[in-house]
């Protein structure tokens, strides 16, 4: 890469990010139901930056786009305020000279950004909307993505994507979703929420289901980006925050030694250790530690801890699985969820051999909830494929093979199937 | 409840005074201005935030519709602004009126009921 190219990357996340807080303070100004309104003035911005900075990016481009940002703003408010009702607690203020210029530099306030980027992401997260709109709006908002890229990321269609956010939209401009922090009583419920979307994205970058690439670096980054965000705001500093922040960190740490140079999977015991990100697995190691106080135990601190023990680990025979089968016992019981008892089944065939393992999965109650997920009929395989029984594990490989839509998860799943050939 | 204007007053010197002002001055001035109409916003009492008039401006007369420049001065005190409040009388209003800054600079503040013509 040329130092071109490195320049034009960094100046795409910047102005993605830019635009997101941007979006943020404008919809906090307009008010929700002008969400529409934000992200056009937020857009008009942006295209603004795209002409001007062809010659000369400015030296400082976050202030250059807010004073233009702000600009455009002071001329929708003075020559459209008949139109718009804007935010309710200010829109009064808006309206007159007297108020118009302290209320918006009071609002563009760097902490006062933070809030609303917050408000943002809980009016995102909103439990009016489904899980795949807060995912689009959470992206559209405040990560920058366009229509396109998010169409792209979920092999969606650009269509698809536009019908959904103008759905998305429509509640915005009903009022039905709240530009707010929620009271204290519902934060908890409100966070998991933000919590879950966060993990969706980041889950989604590092083993993308939707993608011939197994990465996708953007979604990766996206997701830390906003789990930072929660982890830096008081309002959502909490235990459970910090621990989904060192998973993230634990699994981002080992995505330079997933693949191969070709783009093929490697297995954890494959991957060259070195590879990994040591600066990485220490931050999230002082996550984890922070996220310990408190007392909480959430299902992202076990998540972690079972991450922090493969990160950990000098080499994969130094991997302590017991403790990781311990892990999982606890996050079963805290979160008793089919595929936690799966892995869980993996954990024990790592230490008590593919018969335990074959056994524990055996004794998993809602196993039928797996059937469609390739990674169940890959494990029956892989332990079949221990104990011997090649035929047996190939009927399982191939049921695998048939529920990935992963270009690289297949291309793997077709070399173990040729090793039983082999054997 | 009723509505009242109130009508910020003070002296053409004044008024030109402050149009000459540097940006710091115009910028600690429009502050105090804000925070009293922002308290008024947080306490309901606000209607109409209203607008600052420049001091400048032109003027027709009677039938003969006689332009003149500059604000027609009657008294001493010419308008430089307005706000509309909503209370509940005028004990009310010139108790919040008492606030406001454009006392601090000797100016004057007019309290005026706005008619509800039936």
């Amino acid at each position: 890469m040329d130092s071109n190219q490195a320049d034009h990357i960094t100046l795409e996340r910047i102005l993605k990010q830019e635009s997101g807080k941007l979006i943020s303070v404008l919809t906090r100004i307009f008010g929700s139901h002008n969400l529409e309104l934000a992200e056009d003035v937020v857009q008009d911005t942006l295209v603004k930056a795209m002409e001007q900075w062809n010659d000369k990016v400015p030296e400082n481009p976050t202030a250059w786009l807010f004073v233009v940002a702000k600009n455009k703003v002071l001329d929708v408010i003075r020559q459209q305020k008949r139109t718009y009702e804007f935010a309710k607690d200010i829109t009064l203020l808006l309206e007159s000279e007297y108020t118009l210029h302290p209320t918006l530099n009071e609002l563009l306030d760097e902490s006062e950004i933070k809030d609303d980027q917050l408000r943002m992401m809980f009016a995102c997260c909103h439990p009016e909307l489904s899980e795949e709109a807060q995912v689009t709006l959470i992206l559209k908002t405040l990560c920058g993505f366009s229509t396109a890229e998010i169409a792209r990321a979920y092999l969606s269609s650009e269509e698809t994507i536009t019908k959904r956010l103008y759905r998305t939209r429509q509640l915005f401009r009903e009022g039905k979703i709240q530009f707010e922090i929620p009271a204290e009583e519902d934060l908890p419920q409100r966070l998991e929420a933000i919590l879950t979307t966060v993990y969706l994205i980041f889950n989604e970058g590092y083993n993308s289901t939707h993608h011939s690439d197994l990465i996708r670096q953007d979604l990766v980054e996206d997701a830390m980006f906003l789990i930072k965000m929660l982890s830096e705001h008081p309002v959502t500093n909490h235990p459970k925050v910090l621990a989904l922040m060192a998973l993230m960190c634990f699994h981002a740490a080992r995505i330079p030694g997933r693949l191969d140079e070709n783009g093929n999977i490697l297995l954890l015991k494959q991957q060259n250790r070195h590879l990994w990100n040591q600066e990485l697995i220490w931050f999230g190691k002082g996550c984890l530690d922070a996220a310990a106080e408190g007392g909480e135990l959430s299902r992202y601190h076990l998540e972690a801890g079972i991450a922090y023990e493969h990160s950990n680990a000098e080499t994969y025979d130094m991997i302590d699985w017991d403790n990781i089968v311990y892990l999982y016992n606890l996050l079963y019981q805290l979160y008793p969820s089919p595929i936690v008892a799966l892995n869980r089944a993996i954990a024990i065939g790592e230490t008590e051999g593919a018969r335990a393992g074959l056994e524990a999965i055996e004794d998993i109650p809602d196993k039928d909830a797996l059937k469609e997920f390739y990674l169940f009929p890959a494990t029956l395989g892989e332990f079949y494929k221990q104990l011997g029984q090649a035929d047996i594990a190939r009927t399982h490989l191939e049921e695998a093979l048939s529920l990935t839509q992963s270009e690289v998860e297949k291309s793997l799943l077709r070399s173990k199937i040729a090793q039983l050939s082999a054997d | 409840m009723k509505d009242f204007m109130l009508i910020y007053r003070n002296t053409l010197e004044a008024e030109e005074l402050y149009a000459q002002q540097s940006p710091e001055v115009l910028e600690a001035n429009l502050a105090k201005w804000s925070a009293w109409l922002g308290a008024l916003t947080q306490q309901g009492k606000l209607t109409d935030g209203g607008q600052p008039l420049y001091p400048q401006g032109k003027t027709l007369k009677g039938k003969a519709k006689k332009i003149t420049d500059g604000p027609y001065i009657e008294g001493k005190e010419i308008v430089g602004g307005y706000s509309i409040i909503r209370v509940t009388d005028y004990e009310e209003a010139l108790a919040l009126a008492k606030d406001c800054p454009i006392l601090e600079d000797d100016g004057v503040i007019e309290v005026r009921e706005i008619v509800l013509l039936s």
